[in-house]
């Protein structure tokens, strides 16, 4: 079996692809692959057994989470008892931590700190690792994606066992005593976290935390983007380089020092490795690296001798069988990916003697292994990453890295550790500013969205023959392999610029409106209107329907850049998000009526970032691409936000269609005066479907097929309002609305179109 | 598996090169591999001597001999370096037969590169040895190597009982009698095949031998240029 461990591993890992893919073409490639390699005495009989038995025990061990449908929790029942299995993650925003009641059901217990009531978790020394509680609170099914390419939360959760999420009021709701041994080692890291926030410049003590003791929450929020942006969250993220560091570090301490003899120091790392783990903050990656050098070392121990992508192997199999959830973790496949990826390029980085070549083949090598699973997750990404990780990675191993281990253990003499903080701060700070200066200046994302299987797998065929060719030193096989990588991610990229589909989506973000058109072969993105929501103690806009709906939507479309927008009227609800796109998409012209009044923050946003201007009253017109917008509202200052909005009548897919914004009765009474032979398919219903809109007349003189309210589930102001839902019955609308479909979308080629709902 | 030189376990180390479709079963560990020393580079293009003229001083020699060199060219597979030496003496004199194996693959494929405009009827002749020295060592290290190649072997050669050229100085060895007789005749290209080339006498001994028999082509194919 030695040396054939990986047999098993990939088995494995087409088990969980088998699973999650929903298709059972990658078992039928494993069994063509291990009977032509046994056929030809490449393996022998034994591996092939093993890797089937393999397969088919993962195949029935892995859970599925795409086929789970879970029943709301009996609403009688608020309170649970049971065990704290996770750790407890407590920040000043948000604490969590899984639990697990006696019939093995998972809950994610969360509570959000109020801020009247000023109680820490330090004040419930009880909340412990591993502690029997009882908990109070609403028991609630986690909410699912609502959009296309929304993070889906339930989904998240079931990917880590867990069903139910129990929101919890107060921590005085929640009730513990004793704990698990295990807690010791979080209570160390606890410890230990407080104690560099308290001795360390704050700046430095975020880093440190980070990379040696695994918890980001201090790091400033733009940073973690940024390096997110340029695949530098592997640097964030405790792994292999960390462990190597920290092993190395205190292994040659321990020599070097003569404190103990090499065979004790050996025992002693044995005992270390996992403990530290835990203390990182026991991520799959720390795991990971943290299994590898513990079995490498026993395996040296009792003289056995395991090539390393055996060991990488075992190390997968062991972490599947501790937690078999763990296959759905990110950062576990991004983990996997890129060692074994690097494992079996060992001898091609060795071919060359230059270590800044090395660290180059180094990261194009992780960039590449890892390239369909980035764009599945992040659906973008920064095709210059790899000449930045070649001079971040280097700086981060030799000096940030190895200097955070030497601050921690200088943490306790403050002079001295004063002086180091002050040396880190000024260089750390001029080494950001270049890799800010550098994000300004080379900020050129490939925003693709995610691959369809198909593409992966031929990128993967591609990615092996040119590394293979690549290492056989063949060049011109290996450039014409390449090249054929590049065609297919640029034909990715360029595909929505070919095909003849359109789409229209009325994105669900809750109280408001935000309708994306995307017209076919990309000649234009439009957007109508890009609401947000606010909080009602200082009406402002805040960044989460942005952050969560619009921008993750436009991702995973593979739309980087917005070409217009339209804001039919100034409130939030309606133009809270333009801000932030404006900024991030490049939009080059904005629409708006002349009555329109920008608010003080979005005015330097459009003179900064050269955008157009369009002021347009009824009867003008607005030609984007060859798509013709009428503008047929308003005429004149109402002086009133609501019925001053913008009314674009256009046809998509053979069907005629208004946008109607939140104009009022009377609006709508001007508009079948104006135009007494309009005649509308779908109907924007105006004002979220409020009583103040969509009169009986309106709807019966422009007769439209279908009504579209975007509206928020259970909002405070009860719309859509009956009286607008029965007039649209009574005149036979299918209505279709965000609150109980989700994102709608009209998907239209040449004159026929078709309406999906997000949630069926 | 153990290595067959050095007997350390041969640990299969997976890489782009053989992550598909696996290495055949190899015979040496990787290290071992390392040490022989596959020639490349400048080698004279008569007797793959390593050398920047594009045909060596000794093949000139040969050249100003007769009218024509009997031998087309020889083609080596391995320099002559230590471990080559340690690894043949060990399988040619110590009579380990199967270590002959690990010479199979590159032997082969150093072959079927080299030898792509060969016809297809022709055919390996293996340097014999002589009845006595046959029995000494059971088996001969040239037809053993003759026998991986992909074309059709044939021993057409044999010899008269001499001393070994392994024991005698450079001037006896090119200047002794052609110590071989032909069984059969052909006219087929040929390739002879040797385990070492060190001056070329044996070769063309064999060579000139085949072609007054009416061979139109003799090439040479051995494992290692002495």
């Amino acid at each position: 079996m030695r040396g054939h461990w990986h047999f098993i591993a990939i088995a494995v890992t087409i088990s969980f692809l088998t699973i999650s893919l929903e298709t059972f073409w990658f078992s039928a490639g494993l069994l063509i692959w291990l009977f032509y390699l046994f056929y030809n005495e490449r393996i022998r009989r034994l591996v092939v057994l093993v890797s089937i038995a393999f397969f088919l025990f993962f195949y029935m061990y892995i859970p599925d989470i795409n086929n789970v449908t879970t029943a709301e929790y009996p609403k009688e029942i608020n309170q649970i008892s049971g065990k704290i299995t996770g750790p407890i993650h407590a920040s000043n925003k948000k604490v969590d931590f899984k639990f697990e009641n006696p019939s093995n059901t998972s809950f994610m217990i969360i509570y959000f700190p109020d801020e009247k009531e000023q109680t820490s978790i330090n004040d419930h020394s009880t909340i412990k690792h591993g502690a029997v509680c009882t908990i109070k609170g609403e028991i609630e099914v986690p909410e699912n994606s609502r959009n296309p390419g929304q993070f889906d939360y339930q989904k998240y959760l079931l990917s880590k066992g867990i069903a139910y999420q129990v929101k919890v009021k107060s921590l005085n709701d929640i009730n513990c005593t004793g704990s698990s041994p295990l807690n010791r080692i979080f209570t160390i890291r606890d410890n230990l976290l407080a104690h560099v926030m308290e001795n360390i410049s704050k700046e430095t003590a975020a880093w440190l935390n980070a990379l040696v003791l695994g918890d980001d929450t201090h790091l400033d929020e733009d940073i973690v983007e940024l390096f997110q942006r340029w695949s530098l969250s592997h640097i964030l993220a405790i792994s292999g380089l960390h462990i190597g560091l920290v092993v190395g570090f205190v292994y040659f301490l321990l020599i070097k020092l003569n404190l103990v003899t090499k065979e004790k120091a050996q025992w002693l790392m044995i005992l270390f490795l996992p403990v530290y783990a835990v203390i990182a903050g026991g991520e799959p990656s720390v795991w990971r690296s943290a299994t590898m050098v513990l079995l490498f070392i026993i395996i040296r121990k009792i003289r056995l001798d395991f090539s390393v992508t055996d060991i990488l192997s075992i190390v997968f199999l062991l972490l599947i069988l501790v937690d078999k959830y763990i296959v759905y973790h990110v950062g576990f496949q991004l983990s996997f990916v890129v060692t074994f990826g690097l494992l079996l390029s060992r001898q091609w980085i060795s071919q060359t003697n230059s270590a800044l070549l090395q660290v180059f083949y180094i990261s194009f090598v992780a960039q590449l292994m890892i390239l369909p699973l980035q764009l599945a997750y992040f659906y973008t990404f920064q095709p210059l990453s790899i000449i930045l990780n070649v001079l971040v990675v280097p700086y981060f191993s030799l000096f940030v890295i190895p200097f955070m281990f030497i601050m921690l253990m200088l943490s306790p003499f403050p002079i001295i550790a004063n002086i180091f903080d002050s040396l880190f701060k000024e260089v750390h700070q001029i080494a950001l500013h270049i890799i800010q200066l550098i994000d300004m200046s080379l900020n050129y994302p490939f925003t693709i969205g995610p691959l369809p299987i198909l593409s992966a797998v031929l990128f993967y065929v591609l990615y092996y023959m040119f590394m293979n060719k690549l290492q056989k030193q063949k060049s011109i096989q290996a450039f014409l392999f390449g090249l054929g990588i590049t065609v297919l991610v640029i034909g990715m990229a360029v595909r929505p610029y070919l095909s003849p589909e359109g789409r229209v989506t009325m994105l669900d973000i809750g109280q408001g409106d935000a309708f994306v058109i995307e017209l076919p072969y990309r000649e234009g993105v439009i957007f109508i209107d890009a609401g947000a929501r606010f909080s009602f103690t200082d009406k402002q806009p805040n960044d989460s329907v942005y952050k969560q709906i619009i921008k993750p939507y436009l991702f995973s479309r593979g739309i980087g850049y917005v070409d217009h927008l339209f804001l039919t009227h100034e409130d939030i609800d309606h133009m809270g998000s333009a801000v932030s796109l404006v900024k991030e998409f490049d939009i080059k012209k904005v629409t708006v009526s002349p009555f329109y009044a920008f608010t003080d923050e979005m005015k330097p946003v459009l003179q900064n970032n050269w955008i157009e201007l369009q002021q347009v009253e009824r009867s003008d017109k607005v030609i984007i691409g060859t798509q013709t917008f009428h503008v047929l509202a308003p005429y004149k200052n109402k002086l009133s936000a609501n019925e001053n909005s913008l009314v674009l009548f256009t046809n998509m897919g053979g069907e005629n269609w208004l946008f109607t914004g939140d104009i009022g009765k009377e609006e709508e009474n001007e508009l079948i005066k104006t135009y007494p032979n309009l005649s509308v398919d779908i109907l924007k219903i105006a004002h979220h479907g409020s009583n103040t809109s969509t009169d009986e007349s309106f709807i019966n003189q422009v007769k439209p097929l279908y009504g579209l309210i975007s509206v928020g589930r259970n909002n405070m102001f009860g719309h859509p309002a009956p009286g607008v839902t029965e007039t649209l019955e009574g005149a036979n609308v299918q209505i279709l609305r965000t609150d109980i479909n989700g994102a709608v979308q009209f998907q239209y080629k040449g004159n026929n179109g078709t309406f999906f709902k997000y949630i069926p | 598996m153990q290595c067959l030189w050095c007997h350390e376990q041969i640990m299969h180390e997976t890489s782009w090169k053989n992550l598909l479709l696996l290495d055949g079963k190899a015979l040496l560990c990787q290290e071992c591999k390392s040490k022989m020393e596959v020639l490349s580079g400048k080698c004279c293009s008569r007797c793959s001597r390593i050398t920047n003229e594009e045909v060596c001083s000794d093949c000139r020699w040969w050249e100003k001999q007769s009218v024509e060199d009997p031998l087309m060219f020889n083609h080596s597979v391995f320099n002559y370096n230590a471990f080559m030496q340690e690894l043949i003496a060990k399988w040619k004199y110590r009579g380990d037969y199967f270590l002959g194996n690990a010479f199979k693959e590159p032997f082969v494929k150093s072959f079927r590169k080299k030898f792509t405009f060969l016809e297809k009827n022709a055919i390996a002749v293996p340097i014999p040895l002589s009845t006595k020295r046959l029995t000494e060592r059971a088996f001969n290290q040239a037809q053993m190597l003759a026998d991986f190649l992909p074309i059709e072997t044939c021993a057409i050669l044999s010899r008269k009982h001499g001393e070994k050229q392994s024991k005698k100085t450079r001037y006896e060895r090119i200047f002794t009698k052609n110590p071989f007789a032909i069984n059969e005749t052909i006219n087929n290209p040929v390739v002879l095949v040797d385990d070492i080339y060190t001056t070329g006498t044996t070769l063309r001994h064999a060579a000139s031998l085949l072609k007054e028999h009416g061979c139109t082509r003799v090439y040479a194919c051995t494992l290692v240029r002495g």
